[in-house]
């Protein structure tokens, strides 16, 4: 019996915040909210990757995780953007009312 | 045996963070429960011993993008009937199904690397320097290609949030 935490409940945490995020994206249609689970989502995936970098002893797991935090900086930069060119073009952040690719 | 129920709470604390997150009406709630569940996460990764992506976590995560989230939410000042949330029962029910079969795939994935250990101290820190190295040496193209990203993201966004001119 050793002392750490099993690996498969950290991926367990990982698999269940990841579906959440998931859930979000299917039943919100609030895009700010929807947003939102993306960010989860990949917070999801990075626990996973800190806990395999771990479980093998190895780095990269590690450094790829500060990859996908610079990338998720710039996608909120960018996505947020694109939100509120949005709201200035429909007055609304409701996804059904956004389906038109034109305006 | 501490440490297990440490890292139990943690996980509590998130998960309930993000049940909060997708059930309150309110965005300017879902963005604090999420901060909520982020700094979990930043727990999380401090109980596997990952202690720098812990801090990076806290400042990047729950200190600037969700700041950037609460900025865009209290800008766009939306009224409550313009939320636009109601969710269709039909949507619940289908989401719900969806995102649980996902969870069981996933969690089943999770059980099956039931015979992976952990190597090694599970609360030795990371080495610091060496991450610092990798990143320098063996990604120090990824890191220059981040570093483009963030450079276009960050022009892309003056662009895109720019009034368009009268008349064009």
């Amino acid at each position: 019996m050793e002392a750490g935490i099993p690996l498969n409940w950290v991926l367990a945490l990982s698999a269940v915040l990841f579906s959440l995020g998931a859930l979000g994206v299917l039943i919100k249609r609030n895009i700010i909210v929807m947003f939102m689970s993306i960010e989860l989502m990949l917070n999801a995936a990075n626990i996973a990757l800190v806990a395999f970098s771990k479980a093998h002893n190895n780095l990269d797991g590690q450094v790829i995780v500060f990859f996908t935090m610079t990338l998720a900086a710039a996608e909120v930069a960018i996505g947020l953007a694109i939100i509120v060119a949005l709201f200035r073009l429909r007055r609304t952040v409701d996804a059904d009312k956004a389906t038109l690719l034109r305006w | 045996m501490t440490l297990k129920v440490l890292f139990l709470l943690v996980a509590l604390g998130a998960v309930v963070g993000a049940i909060g997150m997708l059930s309150s009406p309110n965005p300017v709630h879902s963005a604090l429960f999420l901060v909520w569940t982020l700094f979990c996460v930043a727990a999380v990764y401090l109980l596997l011993g990952a202690e720098f992506l812990a801090i990076v976590q806290i400042i990047v995560y729950a200190g600037a993008i969700m700041v950037l989230f609460l900025f865009i939410i209290m800008l766009l000042n939306l009224r409550r009937d313009e939320f636009g949330d109601d969710p269709l029962p039909r949507q619940w029910g289908w989401g719900l199904i969806l995102s649980g079969l996902l969870a069981v795939i996933l969690i089943s994935v999770a059980g099956a690397a039931l015979t992976l250990r952990f190597a090694g101290d599970p609360l030795a820190l990371t080495p610091i320097p060496e991450l610092a190295r990798m990143l320098f040496t063996k990604y120090l193209l990824a890191v220059e290609i981040a570093s483009l990203i963030l450079l276009i993201a960050m022009v892309g966004v003056v662009v895109l949030a720019k009034r368009p001119k009268e008349g064009v």
